[in-house]
C-alpha cells in the first residue's frame, strides 16, 4: 500500500468516525424522541444525570430507561405539576431542562450553574432531617444559613457545614449521599430566606443528645424531633 | 499426619496473609495520619501567619493619612479577619466551635469594613469610632500574642490536637503523653492545642463584646418593630389561625394546638393533616404558614400565580404589596410579596410566598421580615432625581427607575433612587442614596433557571 492510499485509508476512516459521532450526538440530544421504559441511548442517560441533579433517584446512570428511572420520572412529574405517565414527552423534558440549566446573564452569557452551595446544603439536610417533616427540613438548612450570618461561627456555607464537630453527617460520611429531592427544594427555600426555626442556632433530638451545652440552650421550637436552639 | 500437615500449612499461609494484610493496612493508615497531620499543622500555621498580618493592617490603618491608605488597610483588615475565621474553623475539633474567638475576630472584620464605608462616603471615623478601633487593637495584640506561643509550643514539645478519651482496652499513645506533658509544665496548662484555643475563648468570654454603630452582629436579638402591643390567648391565637386558613382556600378544616412556641416571636402552632401555622403572642399575627399538600398539574404561568397571590394578599388586608423575586420551581413558585408606601417599596417589609401553579393557591408564607422590620417611615428625600441620576456612570443606559427602601448591614436601611441599568450586556440595580446621594448598593441581575436573581 503506499503512503497516499495509506493516508486516504486514514482520513476515510476518521471522517467516519467523526459522522458517527456527530450523527450520534445529534440523534441523542434529549427531547428528540419520546422516551418510556425500555429506551436506551445517551439521551436516556443525559435524563438520568439531569435527573440525579435534582435529587430524583434513577439507579445508576447506564442510559438504561428501567425501573428506577420510571420512579425518578414519575416523581419528577408528580412534584412538578406535570401529568403522571412515567413518559418523557416534550413538557417533561422542558421542565427539566429549564430546572438543571445554567444561570446566564441578562445578556444571555452563560455563567455556570452556581448551585454548589444549594447541593451541599442539601445534602447536609438530606443527611440530617431526610425523615423529619418538610418544615423541619428547611428549618435545618436555615439553622446553617442563620449560623453563616452569626459573628459566633464562619461566614460560608461550606466553612459551617465542614467546620469540625458540628455535624454528625460530614464526621461519618452520610453528607456524601446524594440528597433526596424535598431536601433540594427545602434548601432553596431556606436560601430564599424562610427561616421556621425563628433564627435558631442549633437543633437536637432530645431522645439521642445528652450533651450539656446544647441543652443549656434557649430553646425556640420543637418540629418533628427536632428542638431548634438559639 | 498428612491431614495435620495441612492444616498447619494452610494456617501458615493464612497468618502470613493476614500478617501482610495487616502491615499494608498500617502503611495505609500511616499514610492517612501523616495527610491530615499535615493539613492540620498547615491550617495552624495559616491560622497564625494571617492572624499576625491581620494584626499588622489593623496598626497600620490606625496610623494612615490618608483616606485612601486607610481606605486600604481597613480593606486588607477586614478581608484578614474573614480569612482566620476560615482558617480557624478547619483546625480539628471534638466540639462545636469556639463561639467568642470567632465573634471577637469577625467584629474586627465588621467594624473595619463599616468604616470604610463611611470613609467612601467623605466621612472620617469620629473620636468614639478610633476609640473602638484602638480597644480591638488591644485586644488583637493579647489575642495575637497567646496564638504565637502556642505555635512556638507546638513546634518545640509534643502538644496533641484534641484531647480524645482513648476506649479503656487502648491507652492513647497520644493522650498518655500529653497527660505527662501537662505535669511537667503544671496542672494548669492544657494538654492540647484545642484546649489551649477553647481556654483563649474562655477567657475572651468574660470580656464585653463591642458595640458600635452599623454592625451586623447577631448576638443581640432584635426586637420585632411592627408587631401590635395586643396579647392574645390561645383562643384568639386559634381563632386567627382558623381565619387565615379561611382566606387561603381551607372551609372546613379544624386546628389543633400542636406546641407552643418562645423567643422573639413567642407563640402558639397549630397542625392541621398537611398545615402547620404559627400565630405570635404579641398581636395574635400568623407568623408562618406552611401546606404541604401534593401540587396538581400546572395550569398557571409564574406570573399568573404570582398574580394570584397578591390577590389573596389583597382580599386578607394586606393591601399595597407588590410581587418581586419571583423564582419558578416547576408545580410551585417562590415570592416576596412587598410593602409599598408612596410608591416606594419597602424591601425589608416582606412576606414570603410559595405558591402554587395549580390553582396559584398560597402553600407557604412567612411574615416574620414584615414584623421585624415595618415601622411608619418618613420618606422624604433630600436630593432630587436629577441629581441622583447624575451620580450613575455616563456610560451605563437606564432601563428602569424607582424608589425603594433597601436594608442596609446590620438592622439599619437607606431610602434611596432605585436604577436598574444596563452595561456591556448585563443588567444590575445601582442605589443611589437619596438623603446624601451616595452610591449605596449595587446588585448584578442573573437569570438562573428559576428566575431573576440578585447578586
Amino acid at each position: 500500500m503506499s503512503l497516499n492510499s495509506r493516508k486516504a485509508l486514514l482520513l476515510g476512516v476518521i471522517f467516519l468516525v467523526v459522522l458517527l459521532v456527530v450523527s450520534s450526538l445529534s440523534y441523542a440530544a434529549l427531547g428528540d424522541r419520546l422516551l418510556a421504559r425500555g429506551s436506551r441511548g445517551p439521551e436516556v442517560t443525559e435524563l438520568q444525570k439531569r435527573l440525579q441533579m435534582l435529587g430524583y433517584v434513577v439507579g445508576p446512570i447506564d442510559g438504561i430507561f428501567g425501573r428506577q428511572t420510571e420512579a425518578g420520572v414519575r416523581l419528577f412529574q408528580k412534584e412538578h405539576g406535570l401529568a403522571v405517565d412515567g413518559l418523557v414527552g416534550k413538557n417533561t423534558v422542558r421542565e427539566l431542562k429549564r430546572l438543571t440549566g445554567q444561570t446566564v446573564t441578562t445578556g444571555g452569557k452563560a455563567v455556570g450553574y452556581k448551585n454548589s452551595d444549594v447541593n451541599l446544603l442539601a445534602r447536609l439536610v438530606s443527611a440530617e432531617a431526610k425523615g423529619e417533616p418538610y418544615r423541619g427540613q428547611v428549618a435545618v438548612a436555615a439553622v446553617v444559613l442563620n449560623r453563616v450570618k452569626s459573628s459566633q461561627f464562619p461566614n460560608s456555607i461550606s466553612d459551617v457545614i465542614y467546620q469540625p464537630g458540628a455535624f454528625s453527617p460530614v464526621a461519618n460520611g452520610q453528607i456524601w449521599k446524594e440528597p433526596v429531592s424535598s431536601a433540594i427544594k427545602a434548601a432553596n427555600e431556606a436560601l430564599a430566606g424562610t427561616d421556621p426555626s425563628y433564627g435558631a442556632l442549633f437543633f437536637f433530638n432530645p431522645a439521642k443528645t445528652t450533651n450539656k451545652y446544647i441543652w443549656s440552650r434557649p430553646q425556640i421550637i420543637q418540629i418533628g424531633n427536632h428542638i431548634f436552639a438559639r | 499426619m498428612r491431614k495435620k500437615n495441612f492444616w498447619i500449612s494452610t494456617l501458615a499461609v493464612l497468618l502470613t496473609f493476614s500478617l501482610l494484610w495487616g502491615f499494608s493496612e498500617n502503611r495505609r493508615a500511616a499514610d492517612f495520619r501523616i495527610a491530615s497531620e499535615n493539613q492540620n499543622q498547615r491550617s495552624f500555621s495559616d491560622f497564625v501567619s494571617n492572624l499576625d498580618g491581620l494584626e499588622t493592617n489593623l496598626a497600620k490603618s490606625r496610623v494612615a493619612s490618608t483616606p485612601l491608605q486607610q481606605l486600604y488597610y481597613l480593606g486588607q483588615t477586614s478581608l484578614q479577619s474573614e480569612i482566620t475565621v476560615k482558617d480557624l474553623s478547619l483546625l480539628p475539633a471534638e466540639e462545636v466551635g469556639l463561639a467568642y474567638v470567632d465573634q471577637f475576630l469577625n467584629q474586627i472584620g465588621d467594624f473595619s469594613w463599616s468604616l470604610s464605608q463611611q470613609i467612601v462616603k467623605g466621612d472620617q471615623p469620629d473620636s468614639k469610632q478610633e476609640e473602638t478601633l484602638a480597644a480591638m487593637h488591644d485586644r488583637l495584640i493579647d489575642v495575637n500574642r497567646k496564638i504565637q506561643e502556642l505555635a512556638v509550643n507546638l513546634q518545640t514539645n509534643n502538644i496533641v490536637w484534641v484531647d480524645k478519651p482513648s476506649p479503656p482496652w487502648m491507652p492513647g499513645v497520644k493522650t498518655a503523653a500529653a497527660a505527662s506533658q501537662a505535669q511537667e509544665a503544671g496542672a494548669d496548662e492544657p494538654s492540647s492545642l484545642r484546649a489551649s484555643l477553647e481556654q483563649l475563648d474562655a477567657s475572651l468570654q468574660k470580656l464585653p463584646p463591642f458595640t458600635y454603630s452599623g454592625q451586623t452582629d447577631t448576638h443581640a436579638v432584635p426586637e420585632p418593630l411592627g408587631l401590635p402591643d395586643l396579647k392574645v390567648k390561645e383562643e384568639q391565637a386559634h381563632q386567627a389561625a382558623q381565619e387565615f386558613i379561611k382566606s387561603i382556600g381551607y372551609q372546613n378544616t379544624d386546628l389543633k394546638l400542636s406546641a407552643t412556641t418562645s423567643g422573639v416571636f413567642e407563640g402558639y402552632s397549630f397542625t392541621a393533616e398537611n398545615i402547620s401555622i404559627d400565630v405570635c403572642k404579641r398581636g395574635g399575627v400568623i407568623t408562618f404558614f406552611r401546606d404541604e399538600r401534593p401540587l396538581g398539574l400546572q395550569k398557571l404561568s409564574a406570573k399568573q400565580a404570582a398574580a394570584k397571590a397578591v390577590q389573596t394578599l389583597q382580599a386578607m388586608g394586606w393591601k399595597s404589596f407588590i410581587a418581586t423575586a419571583v423564582e419558578d420551581f416547576g408545580g410551585y413558585i417562590q415570592m416576596d410579596a412587598v410593602y409599598v408606601q408612596d410608591n416606594v417599596r419597602i424591601y425589608p417589609d416582606k412576606i414570603r410566598l410559595v405558591v402554587t401553579k395549580d390553582n396559584g393557591q398560597i402553600i407557604g408564607y412567612d411574615a416574620t421580615p414584615y414584623w421585624l422590620f415595618h415601622h411608619q417611615r418618613t420618606l422624604k428625600p433630600q436630593i432630587t432625581a436629577k441629581q441622583a441620576k447624575s451620580k450613575l456612570r455616563q456610560d451605563v443606559q437606564i432601563k428602569e427607575n424607582g424608589m425603594a427602601v433597601i436594608s442596609l448591614p446590620g438592622y439599619a436601611e437607606a431610602f434611596c433612587y432605585e436604577y436598574r441599568v444596563h452595561k456591556d450586556g448585563e443588567d444590575y440595580l445601582i442605589y443611589i442614596n437619596a438623603q446624601d446621594a451616595t452610591e449605596e448598593k449595587i446588585q448584578r441581575i442573573v437569570i438562573t433557571p428559576r428566575g431573576e436573581f440578585l447578586q
